[in-house]
């Protein structure tokens, strides 16, 4: 069985920083992966190597965006996840600062999974990671990698 | 003898036939001699009063030295003796027209008179003379001008106001085509062909309408007129009379005002894209800071906790206070942006109209509030209480309004709210009173203004923007909202809302 890593799009490191700290507290020890703008996290997840044509990097199970990036937005990256094949069922958490009605309601549009706002105080946030952690790495069941292909 | 006597008696016989009132009368002493059925009818005298009169006695006291003249000079054999009033036996008056004749009666000096009525004529020519005199004042001063045209489309008359209107006089120009005269060369055709048109068809889409157009005056400057043009029937054919105003200013002020409104409307324009983007720049403002403004704050809140989590027993008691300072500072900080982009919201959100029960709404929001505290307030709610106003608004209304009486009567072991509707001034409010810590109303007038306090932070924690927002949502309601209160006896917000639909503020 392939580790269930996650994919945290965010480009503030602060936030980074929080957040890994809030999944080390709470005792999650899956594999993290970085994109730092909405390029990379679709470089991420849909580059395959130019030799063997297999997909570069491992299906995560889970996929944090964060909605305001450098270069390519997180509704970008939504709309071209969920347009790809490989990534089309992918569960997608927005996690940003705001809670723009506008934003909400673009967002589920796209197809996004859940929308988390990120709260100001840190043991909120420490519970926020918590609940997602448990419910998305432990209790949901999402479609594998073979299935969707 | 025989036959000259059935002669004289044939003529006798005519003459008393006669249609003609008639009758022969002595010039010397005026008296009648023979008068016919005719006369002895149309006058009401029977033969007998006739004959036992002189002409004197049929005619008014004002004729009588008239004739008595007449009768004394000399007169041709047979004539008119011109016209003449006769009074009738029943005293009324009557115009007759005289031809008398000059002759000889059983041997006495007579004349023979045949008397026409013309009362009637004469009373519908003094009525034809009238109306001549009304229809030539009414030419002369009429403010407008007045013209006619003949079937051949010349003028044949005009007053006085279309010559100050044009600038000729009728003998200049009576016989000219009024096409010619004052209409612009492009309408010519068009005048003529509808004139002929209406002679040969006999109808017109002009013809008594109220109709806008462009005229000549003499010195050809062109004008607008408005006129209106009626036929009138002139033997077998026509005649055209128009009435012409000059509507040169009238034309001048609906421009004036077409280009004030149209200069309006421009402004209007300008104003509303002006505060349209205002509104486009506020919105990506308070996007910018709903998402950019509270990052920092999670960083701070964030970084201070785990500062205080990994290195706390290196940090004296001092040091460990500083930093739950600074996560409270932050935490109240996102609070503030979050009030203040509530308020942003609720300035620009569209109103949706519905009916709800405000009691009903009151109780769902206080569950709301009382979700995970331990402390419960008594709500009294009374019922019904029907509102109108849109749904998100209201309940951000009753949030704050509700949320502030709990933060009041925090102290207040016996603590309770009441949501009711009343009669103020004449006008029905809503309420909501509780029996909280209250407020000197000498500072009321700060209590809707953004970031003003009443309260001590450390007595009542607050942002001041609560009730701002609640103010702003009233108005955009197009409503009121005011508030009785004093210190330890608890404070009541009213609120009114127009029943109709809401306007803006």
């Amino acid at each position: 069985m392939p580790e269930k890593s996650i994919l945290l799009v965010e480009d503030n490191p602060d936030d980074v920083a929080l957040t890994l700290r809030a999944f080390q507290k709470n005792q999650i020890q899956n594999e993290v992966h970085i994109a730092s703008n909405g390029a990379e996290a679709l470089d991420f997840l849909h580059h395959r190597d130019a030799t063997t044509g297999k997909y570069a990097h491992p299906l995560p199970v889970v996929m944090l965006l964060d909605l305001k990036l450098p270069k390519v937005d997180g509704f970008e990256v939504l709309k071209r996840v969920r347009g790809h094949e490989r990534t089309c069922y992918l569960p997608t958490i927005i996690l940003t600062s705001s809670k723009e009605e506008r934003d909400l309601v673009e967002g589920y549009r796209l197809g996004a999974n859940s929308y988390v706002r990120k709260p100001v105080s840190f043991d909120d946030f420490m519970q926020a990671v918590k609940q997602l952690g448990l419910y998305w790495l432990l209790i949901n069941e999402t479609v594998t990698e073979n299935h969707s292909l | 003898m025989a036959s000259r006597r059935g002669i004289q008696e044939s003529y006798e016989y005519l003459f008393m036939h006669h249609p003609v009132p008639m009758w022969i009368y002595d010039t010397g002493s005026l008296r009648f001699l023979l008068v016919n059925h005719a006369a002895q009818a149309k006058y009401g005298y029977s033969r007998d009063e006739f004959l036992s009169m002189t002409i004197q006695d049929i005619r008014p006291l004002e004729e009588r030295d008239r004739l008595a003249s007449f009768v004394r000079t000399a007169h041709p054999e047979l004539g008119s003796a011109g016209l003449w009033q006769h009074r009738l036996h029943d005293g009324s008056l009557i115009t007759v027209e005289i031809i008398s004749h000059t002759l000889t009666w059983n041997g006495r000096s007579a004349r023979l008179v045949a008397a026409h009525d013309v009362t009637a004529l004469r009373q519908s020519l003094r009525d034809l003379e009238q109306s001549q005199l009304n229809q030539a004042a009414i030419l002369q001063h009429s403010l407008d001008g007045i013209i006619t045209m003949n079937e051949r489309g010349e003028l044949t008359q005009a007053n006085p106001a279309a010559e100050a209107l044009f600038g000729w006089t009728e003998e200049e120009v009576r016989g000219k085509t009024i096409a010619d005269l004052l209409i612009p060369p492009e309408w010519r055709e068009s005048h003529e062909k509808g004139l002929k048109r209406f002679l040969e068809t006999r109808s017109s889409q002009i013809l008594g309408q109220r109709l806008e157009m462009e005229a000549l005056r003499g010195n050809g400057e062109r004008f607008p007129i408005e006129l209106t043009v009626v036929a009138i029937p002139d033997g077998p054919t026509f005649s055209f009379t128009a009435f012409l105003r000059d509507i040169t200013d009238r034309k001048k002020s609906e421009q004036a005002l077409l280009d004030l409104n149209r200069d309006l409307e421009n402004k209007v324009q300008e104003r509303t894209l002006h505060l349209e983007a205002l509104n486009r720049e506020l919105e990506s403002f308070s996007y910018s800071v709903s998402h950019d403004l509270r990052s920092p704050l999670r960083a701070i809140a964030g970084f201070s906790q785990a500062l205080e989590e990994d290195f706390g027993d290196r940090l004296g008691a001092m040091a460990q206070g500083y930093l739950t300072r600074i996560q409270a500072a932050a935490r109240r900080m996102a609070l503030l942006i979050d009030d203040l982009l509530q308020l942003a919201r609720v300035s620009k959100a569209s109103l949706n109209p519905e009916s709800l029960d405000l009691g009903e709404l009151a109780q769902s929001v206080m569950a709301e509030l009382e979700e995970g505290s331990e402390r419960k307030i008594k709500l009294e709610v009374d019922h019904p209480l029907p509102i109108r106003g849109d749904p998100r608004l209201l309940r951000v209304l009753v949030f704050n309004l509700l949320d502030n009486a709990k933060k009041f009567t925090s102290r207040n072991p016996e603590a309770w709210i009441h949501v009711g509707q009343s009669i103020q001034d004449g006008e029905s409010a809503y309420f909501i009173t509780d029996n909280g810590v209250g407020f000197d109303m000498e500072y009321v007038n700060k209590l809707f203004v953004p970031f003003q306090r009443l309260h001590d932070n450390r007595d009542f924690e607050g942002t001041g923007v609560g009730l701002a927002t609640v103010h702003r949502i009233v108005l955009r309601h197009g409503g009121r909202i005011w508030v009785q209160s004093r210190p330890g006896q608890g404070t009541t917000f009213y609120f009114h809302l127009p029943s109709g639909e809401p306007g803006h503020a």
